[in-house]
């Protein structure tokens, strides 16, 4: 996030007041934030700008039962990473799309884990974003969502062990050996990197 | 990390880095205390900080033009949603946008629904406005020679026809009323009249007005002439059903006779009552002649001979008819 949202600038707390401007500012401020946030988590961009769209709604409606408990960023990323579980949900029960080049048969996997496989990016998406994203966005794309969700929320956002868990559902001492572990690998990879590169070369 | 003091692991100098709840009561003095434990941190600093910087230089430099209309749609649907009108079918054609865009099935619905209501004001046109076509009508003639009859008459078979006690299951009413209304009765008087060729002898052929003028008079003779006839018909096997309508039909006949000779009447249709009088008479059927007025018999007296005359030719020429 580019500002703090909090106190007297809380967008929530102002359009209960009657106040739009601070609501207005963070979405034209945080659009991006959200865009990249989701885009990095594995969505399209037609599917992030839906993801984005999706959350402010859902924040806008909220603003007459928001109590402020917290820093508002991290409600806000709350509502975007249960935006996210939700669409992975729809996604994991919609059928198979024979376009996405995972499945020319279009039989439908009955199995949770192979939805869920189903539900992922295909190779053909990943490669596009790997060639979009820079170098780092591209090894943060090779880890694990849980790691992905935890190094994004912490190291980019910035936002405290405490809210990552509050977010995420999980306790604490997870958010910290994920983020270590998150940590670990993504520096291999940017390692590994040149020297695959010299190889190839 | 440091070796000598297992607290600070990679982990948890990882979490001092990342996490402000990590760092309250450890300044970064007291960890970088240690040279090693120092440049760890500041390794795995300046990593995060290339990683951070990477990523949200990434994250400013999306399509600026989508993104701007990305953030007009979430005003529009938020703090400048339009409740008017307006802003309804936006949001209805919005949906329907969406919806129409995501399934295939949808479409074709869509686009099956747009056709019949294109096709509604053509089938209205046709329905309502559209004059109707004239319904074409055409009569058949019956071929023939003129005069013919477009049928073949059967003469009633004696030995078929039934054999009931006068009066049996007709009143007197019904009787009465037969003359008038009986459908079969001016069946059978018309086909009598063409039958004896009436039409010709008399003149009648002058239109249906003057024949109608006639119809009710004409009518009786002739139906007393048919029941004289069946009555001739059925003489074998004793008489017939028709005899109390024959009484009735003759009653008729004698009123009118008296009505025609107090009035001095004197026409063709005359001379025909009189002779169904004198058919009447000689097959012994009906009142006798006594039942007249004396003004009545010698009016009906002139009219008897020519009567007599027609009947004979009309006997005559029905035997010829028959023989042929």
């Amino acid at each position: 996030m580019t500002g703090t949202w909090d106190s007297e600038r809380d967008p929530l707390v102002a359009l209960r007041g009657g106040d739009p401007a601070p609501f207005e500012a963070f979405v034209v401020a945080e659009s991006s934030t959200f865009l990249a946030f989701f885009r990095r988590l594995g969505a399209s961009s037609g599917e992030a700008e839906d993801l984005v769209q999706e959350v402010f709604l859902k924040l806008f409606r909220h603003a007459d039962t928001y109590e402020p408990s917290g820093r508002f960023r991290a409600f806000a990323f709350r509502i975007a990473r249960n935006a996210w579980i939700d669409r992975r949900r729809r996604l994991a029960s919609a059928p198979r799309v024979a376009a996405r080049g995972e499945d020319a048969s279009g039989e439908e996997a009955e199995e949770p884990l192979a939805r869920e496989v189903a539900s992922l990016p295909g190779p053909a998406l990943i490669a596009e974003r790997r060639e979009e994203a820079g170098r780092v966005g591209a090894a943060l794309g090779q880890l694990s969502e849980g790691h992905r969700l935890v190094f994004e929320l912490g190291v980019v956002q910035e936002l405290s062990y405490q809210e990552i868990a509050r977010i995420l559902e999980i306790p604490e001492g997870t958010v910290k050996s994920r983020m270590f572990h998150a940590v670990r690998k993504l520096r291999a990879l940017l390692e590994e990197e040149p020297r695959r590169g010299r190889a190839q070369a | 990390m440091s070796e000598h003091d297992p607290k600070w692991d990679d982990e948890a100098l990882l979490a001092w880095l990342l996490d402000e709840a990590s760092r309250a009561g450890h300044p970064r003095a007291e960890l970088e205390r240690d040279a090693r434990r120092a440049a760890r941190l500041a390794e795995v600093e300046a990593f995060l900080t290339d990683c951070r910087e990477e990523l949200r230089a990434e994250s400013r430099e999306p399509e600026p033009e989508s993104l701007r209309e990305l953030e007009r749609r979430v005003l529009r649907r938020t703090t400048r949603e339009d409740v008017s009108w307006r802003g309804d079918l936006r949001l209805v054609g919005g949906f329907l946008r969406t919806r129409l865009r995501s399934s295939v099935l949808l479409r074709v619905v869509a686009a099956s629904l747009l056709v019949h209501l294109a096709a509604l004001p053509v089938l209205a046109y046709f329905g309502w406005i559209a004059p109707e076509p004239t319904p074409r009508i055409a009569f058949e003639l019956p071929t023939g020679r003129e005069g013919e009859l477009p049928y073949r008459e059967v003469e009633p078979d004696a030995a078929q026809l039934p054999v009931e006690a006068p009066g049996e299951g007709l009143s007197e009413e019904a009787a009465l009323d037969s003359l008038s209304t009986d459908g079969e009765a001016e069946r059978l008087w018309r086909e009598h009249l063409k039958r004896h060729g009436l039409v010709d002898l008399h003149g009648f052929s002058g239109g249906p007005r003057v024949f109608e003028a006639w119809a009710s008079e004409l009518g009786l003779v002739l139906y007393c002439e048919t029941l004289l006839d069946r009555r001739e018909a059925s003489a074998s096997v004793g008489r017939g059903r028709h005899e109390p309508q024959l009484e009735f039909a003759l009653d008729h006949l004698r009123s009118w006779l008296s009505r025609s000779s107090a009035a001095g009447a004197d026409g063709a249709l005359d001379v025909l009552a009189a002779s169904a009088w004198l058919r009447a008479r000689e097959a012994g059927a009906g009142a006798a002649d006594a039942e007249l007025s004396a003004r009545c018999r010698s009016w009906l007296a002139p009219r008897l001979a020519p009567g007599e005359l027609f009947l004979r030719g009309a006997a005559w020429r029905a035997a010829f008819e028959r023989a042929r």
